[in-house]
């Protein structure tokens, strides 16, 4: 399946989601036990079964761990099409098969995980037919606890601006039960949209929400994921 | 109004070849730009202004590193964008010197390098992503908005240091676009006596020691009138600013009971301490088309709380502040002949 480098990024069938117009990012926003993470590691993952990369900023998870995850929510994952930052302070240098890994020692440094980004975009960019790349940062709730937000703005701010110019598709989870709304609203501006993940009512997974683009749709849709982290 | 790019490259061929490159991509119709290099860290220091919109370096320079051209840039223009253009592989880079700093970084060698990096350009100095604050998605419209008030308001008298450089466009220096005249514009005498009355009815509301008008530019606030210790403030970067927040808000109005406590502004609450600023109430200066100008601000030494009718008061307020604006310098006033 090939897709133009400007053509919409669309979702796995299990996603309640239309496609999305490359060059957007999103906040995906959602408290703990929400699989607000898994949900989005679905929504970046998904890409690669179709060609796609897939570049995940792992901020406080190892990136086995992350690999891991994915195997059950992306059912299909093409390991050879993913990159991770890994800023977990864990495991540092160890090699993943088949995954290009790059290491940041503390999530603190920010100017360490932007640029190392920048670098595994561009391998992963120039890797994959059209330049076609999704990106996950999970989350931005684990680096606001090591730096101020204004930091954290510019720095969300500077990974969406990368994935604008490059015809990407981005998506930064939150937990806006963590944060002031302020902080929330302000983070929110460096998107383009916003899906809000909730605990369902009935079999489900999850439910979501999004607003901020057409043709999207409306109201809360369940979700459920090909086999969901959560107990 | 020109926006100047900065490209610092040691090797004369490197930098004439990005410099090529930044100038076909700039080719096209769009806002006029500027390219000035540079081979070392000192000869990037001097040529970095309020105005440099990015900066393009490499890492290995003969005086330092491109981290250092980073800091400096960081200092006189915070709202540059800067991109790390060179072969050094960032897992050999120690990045903690930058201190959580943002940099782009473009892989000079890879096959996509200087597409890449002409894109990147191209993005930061029209969305300019790497500010420390959000702008209003109209933010272009309200720019032009308010050069339509007759205010330069990036020519505040703080970028005066463009002398000496290796320009590579001339004429530059004529962007004053002969605003700050004495009988019209933002800063005409009449019209700052009328809103200085208003700072003085709003201080005396909220029996407050301090008020402003403020105009919010592209990368600085200015002060158009003030009340008190307000008078000796001179323009501070927008970064810097509480209203650059103020005129995001669908409201109009925005307060913050106390600096020290607000995440958009605790990192840089001690600087506002030193101004006597602990709590703050704005109200935008909204112009007919509903673009925020800039704002109408009250601000308290001790933290406190505004009511909803204190809000409401000073939006009314800065809705008479505006129509002042507009009758002595919009476009209506032009209209009217008084030119």
């Amino acid at each position: 399946m090939s897709h133009g480098p400007d053509s919409a990024y669309g979702f796995p069938e299990w996603l309640p989601l239309e496609p999305v117009p490359a060059g957007s990012t999103v906040i995906v926003a959602g408290p703990a036990f929400s699989n607000v993470e898994e949900l989005t590691e679905s929504m970046v993952g998904g890409g690669t079964r179709e060609g796609e990369g897939a570049l995940f900023i792992a901020t406080n998870e190892t990136c086995t761990k992350l690999l891991e995850s994915c195997r059950r929510t992306v059912p299909g994952l093409d390991r050879s099409r993913v990159g991770v930052i890994d800023c977990s302070g864990q495991d540092i240098g160890r090699s993943v098969s088949n995954v290009q890994v790059k290491y940041v020692s503390t999530q603190s440094d920010l100017t360490g995980i932007g640029m190392k980004f920048s670098a595994l975009y561009e391998s992963l960019y120039g890797a994959v037919e059209g330049g076609r790349v999704r990106t996950g940062l999970i989350s931005l709730s684990s680096l606001s606890m090591y730096v101020d937000l204004r930091k954290l703005f510019q720095f969300a701010q500077t990974l969406s601006g990368r994935i604008d110019s490059a015809g990407g598709l981005g998506a930064f989870t939150i937990d806006p039960a963590t944060h002031e709304p302020r902080t929330v609203n302000t983070l929110s501006q460096v998107a383009d949209a916003r899906i809000d993940v909730r605990e369902p009512e009935g079999d489900a997974d999850g439910e979501l929400r999004i607003r901020g683009l057409d043709g999207q749709p409306s109201g809360w849709q369940p979700f459920t994921l090909p086999s969901a982290r959560a107990d | 109004m020109a926006r100047r790019i900065l490209c610092v490259d040691p090797d004369d061929d490197a930098r004439t070849e990005t410099v090529d490159a930044l100038r076909a991509e700039f080719e096209a119709p769009g806002p006029s730009i500027e390219i000035v290099t540079a081979g070392t860290v000192a000869e990037a220091d001097a040529a970095l202004t309020t105005d440099t919109a990015a900066v393009v370096t490499e890492y290995t320079l003969p005086d330092g590193t491109g981290f250092d051209v980073i800091t400096a840039a960081r200092d006189t223009c915070p709202d540059a964008g800067c991109v790390l253009y060179t072969d050094v592989d960032p897992d050999t880079i120690a990045t903690d010197e930058l201190r959580g700093a943002i940099t782009e970084y473009v892989g000079k060698g890879s096959a996509f390098g200087a597409e890449r990096l002409t894109g990147l350009v191209r993005t930061t100095v029209e969305t300019k992503p790497q500010t420390t604050y959000p702008v209003p998605q109209t933010e272009a419209e309200r720019l032009a908005a308010l050069r339509s008030y007759d205010l330069d308001s990036e020519d505040d008298g703080r970028d005066s240091e463009d002398d000496g450089l290796d320009s590579e466009d001339d004429g530059r220096d004529s962007e004053d676009d002969g605003l700050d005249s004495e009988d019209d514009g933002l800063d005409s005498e009449g019209l700052v006596s009328s809103l200085e009355r208003i700072t003085d009815v709003a201080a005396a509301y909220f029996d407050a020691d301090q008020a402003s008008v403020n105009i919010i530019g592209e990368h600085s606030q200015d002060f158009l009138a003030c009340y008190g210790d307000a008078e000796g403030w001179e323009a501070m970067d927008r970064e810097d600013s509480i209203c650059t927040f103020t005129i995001l808000e669908d409201r109009g109005v925005m307060t913050v009971e106390d600096v020290t406590e607000d995440p958009r502004f605790e990192s840089r609450s001690e600087t506002l301490l030193e101004m006597g600023i602990h709590a703050y109430v704005g109200a935008n200066l909204v112009t007919p088309a509903g673009l925020a100008i800039g704002s109408l601000c009250v601000y308290d030494d001790e933290p406190r709380s505004f009511s909803p009718a204190d809000e409401a008061y000073l939006r009314d307020l800065a809705a008479v502040a505006m129509e002042l604006i507009e009758l002595r310098t919009g476009p209506a006033a032009a209209d009217g002949g008084r030119r």
